[in-house]
């Protein structure tokens, strides 16, 4: 293996480097300065170096030629910059063919269906082909490249900030709240579609504010110590209100008490993420009783129907009208995670570790749950419950990308965009009636990420 | 007893003496050079303050009434068996814990920090580094620039340099683009020791940096750390004319000190120059390697590990000194 290999050709170089005082690095060897150039390119951006800022960087240039050159040599063969390169282009290649699969995708969208639609007559003006290809198949293309971009992505973000393989977006009790809220507009509300839109939207906001709300209040305790500390936390509550007082009176001496002030354990500022697990795991739950309260005392001929449906999974009805609002806030969302995506890895660091480097941890794990809640509770409250898209297309991304990075955030959502486009495609054309979409999700993700896992196409654990 | 040698004290006074004295002697032929890194200046200024320290985890105290200071261009090293408080104390520093009495980082007490505040001037690297995720090993070391950089901006490309320049100083250059999970737990510590360098802060607080390095490595990182609370790294040279990271709360000002956790005794007599001893949570004594006669020394290591020999060996006219068990 090629790892392997690499590890065992090293210690020598290694080994001389130490022996070397540090500054003295410029003395590099053809091959590692080579490599070294490799990694600059390497790093996200890809900007050379620029001769005038660096004055070494004439010396790194040069024999970076000179490693091309002699390719043959055999120690070149196996730096672990040729490894890098080779892994970069692997990188970029599944990046780019999963974004050109999610374009051929949309355009098979656009086109299949009930009422197949072909390029010819819509350039020749059809105003039949046109009007659905406006109504009806722009928006359900369009939700369905945004939803699954968005369930991917997010997927990612629950799995990265719980560290926990199996997060996904129903652990804080987004998608049972989503369920319970549309029965309860199917119940109680007029009959209307933007009515049912509104209230899952509305449900699993609701769900996931509960259980970040409860979390806060349990107290700033995280990882698995959540239970374990947060017995202790009771037990000493009324010590708590003493201290702060004692805080709040000396503040300005030096040598002041202060225990269990606010500034490290309690309030919305620092909910670990143990007990948010927790109070989702409650929310959940609870919302999960409610969705059945509401079935019991629903009519079994329609409203029943319409709420396992509902939760089932559909672009069906989806029209031109419905989705602005729900796309606008959807994208919005996604807009964010991208820009806090430093911050999202860097939550995926020991909370007291993460912590001395200068994140917010508690503050800044609320803002990434909320913005990937809002995201998600936008897609299916537009389409119903869709599962697995938010489990399979990160774990996809990761076996492909080997590492959690921007790059590996992106394909996540492209190859959720494309597992919900394929699905909902198959839903209109297999059979006459609509399938769930639900059902081709996981037909067509859980054997590529079983093919991937047996081919030993990745995972860390083959590469060592 | 000489009286740098403190005696479980735990007084203020005591301490500000210690403080204001210049921290190195003559080298009279009684006294051992155990250190090779003689201090740079003859004043070196307090960084950190410790006062009657008193931490612990819920209702049960682990540290009692420590008092100690650590100074600039010194690494203090924490010594003491399993158990005794070490990492508690490093947590407590970290306000990780609650804690009572005073700890005054650069004359400012520790609780009047913000938290942005306190990641810029502390950098802690616990026993284990806590990054459960693959990702690249120079992305571990880009987290280090994490205080100084905006909320939403990237590191930039200088920034980038600087922490290959960090990867090389530990020897890890080659793995720049590898996964930080398929290294050794040797080679973990080391990235966290770059991740350290870029983080630039002026309080290093390590809880056993040396625990899975091999012997050739263990002294290769505590050379590293002397040179880089020395400042003597080259790679921060630049840092403070760059725009992005001006900042006049970070080492301008202040130099660097280390506060280091460690289980090999040999280890910290040789790099550190000052060595607080802990036992049972409490600081039995606060020894001067360069300072305090053999004897003292002897003394105060049997106190907390048993009883050892402390031998001086000379080579090239340098003075090492070497622990071991008493037969």
């Amino acid at each position: 293996m090629r790892t392997e290999q690499k590890k065992n050709a090293n210690p020598n170089t290694h080994f001389r480097r130490t022996t070397h005082h540090w500054r003295s690095a410029h003395t590099e060897t053809q091959t590692q300065a080579g490599y070294l150039q490799t990694q600059t390119d390497q790093l996200d951006s890809a900007v050379p170096y620029s001769q005038t800022d660096h004055p070494d960087s004439a010396a790194l240039h040069a024999p970076a030629a000179n490693v091309s050159d002699s390719a043959s040599c055999e120690s070149v063969q196996h730096t672990p910059g040729h490894t890098a390169r080779h892994n970069y282009m692997q990188r970029s290649t599944a990046l780019y063919l999963s974004a050109l699969l999610l374009l051929t995708a949309c355009v098979i969208s656009l086109l299949a269906g009930k009422y197949p639609l072909s390029l010819e007559k819509i350039l020749a003006g059809d105003a039949m082909q046109l009007q659905v290809l406006l109504t009806l198949r722009i928006p359900r293309t369009l939700m369905a490249v945004l939803g699954g971009f968005a369930l991917g992505a997010a997927g990612f973000v629950f799995q990265t900030v719980f560290r926990n393989p199996l997060a996904a977006p129903d652990m804080i009790g987004v998608s049972s709240g989503a369920s319970a809220g549309a029965a309860f507009a199917i119940l109680v509300l007029p009959a209307s579609a933007a009515a049912v839109t509104l209230s899952a939207f509305a449900g699993g906001l609701l769900a996931v504010g509960i259980a970040l709300g409860l979390a806060s209040a349990a107290g700033g305790y995280g990882g698995g110590l959540g239970l374990y500390r947060y017995s202790r936390k009771t037990a000493s509550s009324s010590d708590d209100e003493m201290h702060s007082h004692q805080y709040s009176d000396k503040s300005n001496t030096s040598s002041h008490r202060w225990t269990y002030s606010r500034r490290y354990t309690g309030g919305a500022a620092s909910a670990g993420s143990g007990s948010i697990v927790l109070a989702g795991i409650a929310v959940h739950s609870l919302a999960q009783t409610v969705l059945m309260i509401l079935k019991l005392t629903a009519d079994p001929e329609r409203q029943l129907a319409s709420i396992e449906y509902w939760i089932m999974g559909s672009l069906n009805a989806i029209t031109l009208s419905r989705i602005p609002f729900y796309c606008t806030v959807c994208a919005a969302g996604l807009a964010g995670l991208f820009l806090l995506h430093r911050q999202i890895i860097l939550l995926s660091v020991d909370e007291a570790e993460a912590r001395m480097l200068g994140v917010p941890v508690g503050r800044m794990r609320l803002l990434i749950l909320l913005l990937a809640t809002l995201v998600v509770a936008s897609v299916i409250s537009v389409t119903g419950v869709i599962s697995f898209i938010g489990l399979l297309a990160p774990h996809i991304a990761r076996l492909l990308m080997r590492d959690n990075r921007l790059h590996t955030l992106t394909l996540s959502g492209l190859l959720g965009g494309v597992l919900l486009t394929a699905a909902d495609i198959l839903t209109r054309t297999v059979t006459a009636s609509e399938l769930p979409v639900s059902i081709f999700t996981s037909l067509l993700g859980a054997p590529f990420l079983l093919y991937l896992i047996m081919s030993g196409n990745g995972g860390k654990n083959n590469a060592e | 007893m000489l009286n740098s040698t403190q005696r479980n004290s735990g007084t203020d006074t005591a301490h500000r003496q210690l403080s204001s004295s210049p921290f190195h002697a003559d080298h009279s032929s009684t006294r051992v050079s155990a250190s090779r890194y003689d201090a740079p200046a003859a004043e070196s200024h307090t960084c950190l303050q410790v006062s009657s320290l008193s931490a612990g985890y819920g209702r049960s105290q682990i540290l009692k009434d420590v008092s100690f200071c650590a100074k600039q261009g010194e690494i203090s090293g924490l010594l003491g068996p399993n158990g005794c408080g070490k990492t508690t104390l490093l947590r407590a520093l970290c306000r990780q814990l609650p804690f009572t009495g005073s700890c005054l980082l650069n004359g400012r007490p520790l609780e009047q920090m913000t938290a942005r505040q306190l990641a810029k001037q502390i950098s802690y690297i616990p026993q284990r580094s806590g990054i459960a995720i693959s990702i690249p090993v120079i992305d571990v070391v880009l987290m280090g620039f994490n205080p100084v950089l905006s909320l939403l901006a990237q590191p930039s490309r200088a920034q980038k340099e600087k922490a290959l320049k960090a990867l090389r100083a530990v020897g890890l250059e080659s793995y720049a683009g590898q996964d930080y999970q398929t290294l050794s737990e040797g080679q973990k510590q080391l990235c966290i020791l770059a991740r350290t360098i870029v983080e630039d802060a002026s309080l290093l607080l390590l809880d056993e940096p040396e625990s899975s390095l091999d012997f050739p490595h263990r002294h290769r990182s505590m050379e590293l750390l002397t040179e880089i609370i020395r400042g003597q790294d080259s790679s921060h040279a630049d840092s403070h004319t760059s725009a992005e990271d001006t900042s006049n709360e970070r080492t301008a000002f202040y130099g660097k000190a280390a506060l280091v956790t460690l289980h090999d005794p040999q280890l910290a007599l040789k790099y550190c120059s000052r060595l607080i001893l802990l036992k049972n949570g409490v600081c039995t004594a606060i020894l001067q390697p360069a300072k305090d006669s053999l004897p003292d020394m002897e003394d105060a290591l049997s106190e907390i590990y048993g009883p050892i020999r402390l031998r001086a060996f000379e080579e090239k006219g340098c003075l090492s000194l070497i622990l071991l068990p008493r037969v």
